[in-house]
């Protein structure tokens, strides 16, 4: 029993000093995209991602320093091994799963167009026939409309982020925007978002909707465990939800 | 073999079901818990669907209702819905009412804003209609996926249990089985492997005592045993050799002096314990050197083994004659009361013994013998005074030609042999 006590501290010990030496972590996230990752009034960076990020950073023990950036500027970051883990709402394509590890899916997304609340939407082909369209540099927004514009490509504007992407909408830079559908729900429900609504049903096909994941270093295989590991943790212990329940009116997992 | 083969296949099976048990268990529970999760998702945003189509339909304020109907345009087509069929065709429904209420409400403020409250209310009336002919259609749609997740938690709770209990039925059996096991492992080792070598150890020890004689080995309990066995048998045969060479005279095949002098205390001890007189003999043969010198060393040799054969056959079953020297004997014997008159009748016997003619060749050859004796306790409680005083007797006997004479404190009894050859 001696032994087992004497085992006991010891292993304790070992404990307290690998807590001690706590990881040292870069982590990215929007700079601005409401509810997710925004400045709140006081100028506090908060947000379903920001409190998602800071959960896990407090599960798996690790000293993080957060940095916001720009949409297009995340990934490259990762791949280069600048910052750790990010999450820029980032749904999987081979492409990118090429340059960054996907944790598992922590919420599910559509994409949405939103524009006058007034207009008669048929389809995204007959938008370009006369208006401009916004939507964020790299994402797959971005692809799908390339793809839809024929060769109407002056009608497409790229932006860095969702609240340049708003702004754009809201200076008339661009008649509508397609953007993941839960960045765009805040923007409609405030005051700001007056007159703009979705506009035809949410895509789910064609890589514009599905699970959304945090991306990783891929040579930190270790890190991506603790984080999937964390994360499922946070679903069974309710901490999702309760963070969920704090921006949206309904689960999104 | 057939054991270890058995315990293999008992402890391969217990083994194997209660991997299968844990195995089975992890995979239900991942599957039943993703999917009771994704239930109570699903439940829980078709209320908070339903909640905000009734906002929708009923809120006074445009927020509020505006809020409301884009929340649910957002929520109608999440991918948490994709699963089941029936639903998303009832939540595609839900969109187009959602956004058709939408409009109709944008269209009853224009018509309030115009003072024109009759259409309004006209208006309202009909999109109140369509959401509630929507909302009965959500509710039954909850009502049975609740109804449902109730049912799964109730089997899922029932799995839990059962799997529990077979792991635990499981985990008691395999112990029993690994406690008898043990049990007979252990019963296995101390028949096949203690024991024998607890009696191995037993037999060492006795070895070393030398008092000991030729132990019998038990029989062996298998082939490894036996040949330890074995050994030991030859060691036994060994010592008992070796024994014979250090102790025994080869020519006489009488004890040497080793075993006289090892002897002698022993014997003391035991006289002392029995309340008996030990008496002591020297004795030394007279010619001999005469013999050695005429017939030479054979014939010397032949003589020492006759004398020693003659002691070995005249020899009761408690005395014990020795050949100390050339042509010196000893011998050890008890006596009760009136040991004086029995050791004097043992030395005439002696004399007349070792006096018998000794056949050679067409002659014989006379041989006779002086012998002291000592008494223990009476002469002395010391061996080597017991010894000294022996001898000096037998040198008094040999030079007054006396065949013995008795100890010092018997020397009344003095008897003569005038027979006795010169010396």
């Amino acid at each position: 029993m001696k032994i087992i006590k004497i085992m006991s501290l010891c292993l304790g010990g070992l404990l307290c000093v690998t807590s001690a030496k706590a990881e040292v972590l870069n982590v990215a996230l929007t700079s601005s995209s409401v509810p997710f990752s925004y400045q709140n009034e006081t100028g506090e960076q908060v947000g379903f991602n920001m409190d998602i990020a800071k959960s896990i950073c407090e599960k798996i023990k690790a000293s993080c320093t957060f940095y916001y950036l720009r949409f297009p500027e995340i990934l490259p970051l990762v791949a280069e091994g600048k910052i750790d883990f990010a999450l820029p709402n980032m749904l999987k394509t081979p492409e990118r799963a090429a340059k960054a590890a996907f944790t598992v899916p922590y919420w599910r997304s559509t994409s949405s167009f939103v524009g006058p609340v007034d207009y008669n939407f048929t389809s995204a082909k007959r938008i370009f026939e006369k208006d401009k369209i916004c939507a964020i540099q790299n994402t797959r927004q971005m692809n799908y409309l390339q793809s839809m514009s024929g060769g109407k490509q002056d009608h497409l504007i790229s932006t860095k982020t969702t609240a340049a992407t708003i702004d754009a909408l809201k200076d008339g830079t661009c008649r509508f925007y397609l953007m993941p559908t839960m960045q765009s729900l805040s923007f409609l429900q405030s005051e700001k978002g007056k007159g703009f609504g979705y506009l035809g049903k949410p895509i789910s096909d064609q890589g514009l909707g599905g699970d959304v994941h945090m991306i990783v270093r891929k040579d930190r295989p270790a890190l991506l465990k603790k984080i999937d590991a964390a994360l499922q943790e946070m679903v069974h212990e309710g901490v999702h939800e309760q963070i969920t329940r704090k921006y949206f009116p309904f689960s999104i997992l | 073999m057939w054991l270890t083969i058995g315990v293999g296949v008992i402890f391969g099976v217990i083994a194997y079901g209660a991997l299968s048990q844990f195995d089975h268990a992890e995979k239900t529970g991942k599957e039943i818990s993703q999917t009771l999760l994704s239930d109570v998702q699903v439940v829980q945003n078709l209320e908070r669907l339903i909640n905000l189509g009734d906002q929708l339909a009923n809120a006074k304020l445009r927020d509020e209702w505006w809020a409301a109907g884009v929340a649910i345009q957002a929520l109608a087509y999440h991918p948490s819905f994709s699963q089941n069929p029936k639903l998303k065709e009832n939540l595609e429904t839900s969109y187009q009412v959602a956004t058709s209420i939408l409009r109709q409400r944008i269209r009853e403020a224009e018509l309030l804003a115009l003072g024109e409250d009759a259409l309004a209310l006209e208006l309202q009336d009909k999109y109140t209609m369509v959401w509630e002919k929507n909302r009965q259609r959500l509710k039954e749609s909850v009502d049975l996926l609740a109804v449902k997740q109730v049912r799964d938690v109730g089997r899922f709770s029932e799995a839990i249990e059962k799997t529990s209990q077979a792991i635990l039925v499981m985990s008691t059996f395999g112990g029993m089985v690994g406690l008898l096991v043990i049990a007979g492992l252990y019963y296995a080792m101390r028949r096949h492997v203690l024991r024998p070598f607890s009696e191995i150890s037993d037999i060492l020890s006795k070895l070393n005592d030398p008092k000991s004689g030729k132990l019998a080995l038990p029989p062996a309990s298998n082939k490894e045993v036996g040949e330890i066995y074995t050994a030991l048998n030859e060691l036994q045969n060994m010592r008992g050799a070796l024994e014979k060479m250090a102790l025994y005279d080869r020519l006489s095949g009488l004890g040497n002096r080793n075993l006289f002098d090892e002897l002698l205390p022993r014997w003391k001890a035991n006289a002392h314990r029995n309340n008996q007189v030990l008496v002591v003999y020297f004795m030394d043969l007279d010619g001999f050197k005469q013999i050695n010198d005429t017939y030479g060393h054979d014939v010397g040799n032949d003589v020492l083994r006759i004398i020693g054969s003659r002691f070995s056959n005249f020899s009761r079953s408690n005395d014990l004659y020795f050949r100390i020297g050339g042509d010196e004997f000893a011998a050890l014997m008890f006596f009760d009361n009136d040991y004086q008159n029995g050791a004097e009748k043992v030395c005439l016997r002696i004399l007349e013994l070792i006096e018998q003619p000794i056949a050679f060749k067409a002659t014989h050859l006379d041989v006779s013998i002086s012998i002291g004796m000592s008494f223990y306790p009476h002469d002395s409680e010391h061996g080597e005074e017991l010894v000294s005083i022996a001898d000096k007797n037998m040198y008094i006997a040999k030079k007054n030609k006396l065949g013995f004479v008795p100890s010092k404190k018997s020397a009344n009894v003095v008897v003569m042999d005038t027979n006795r050859p010169k010396n």
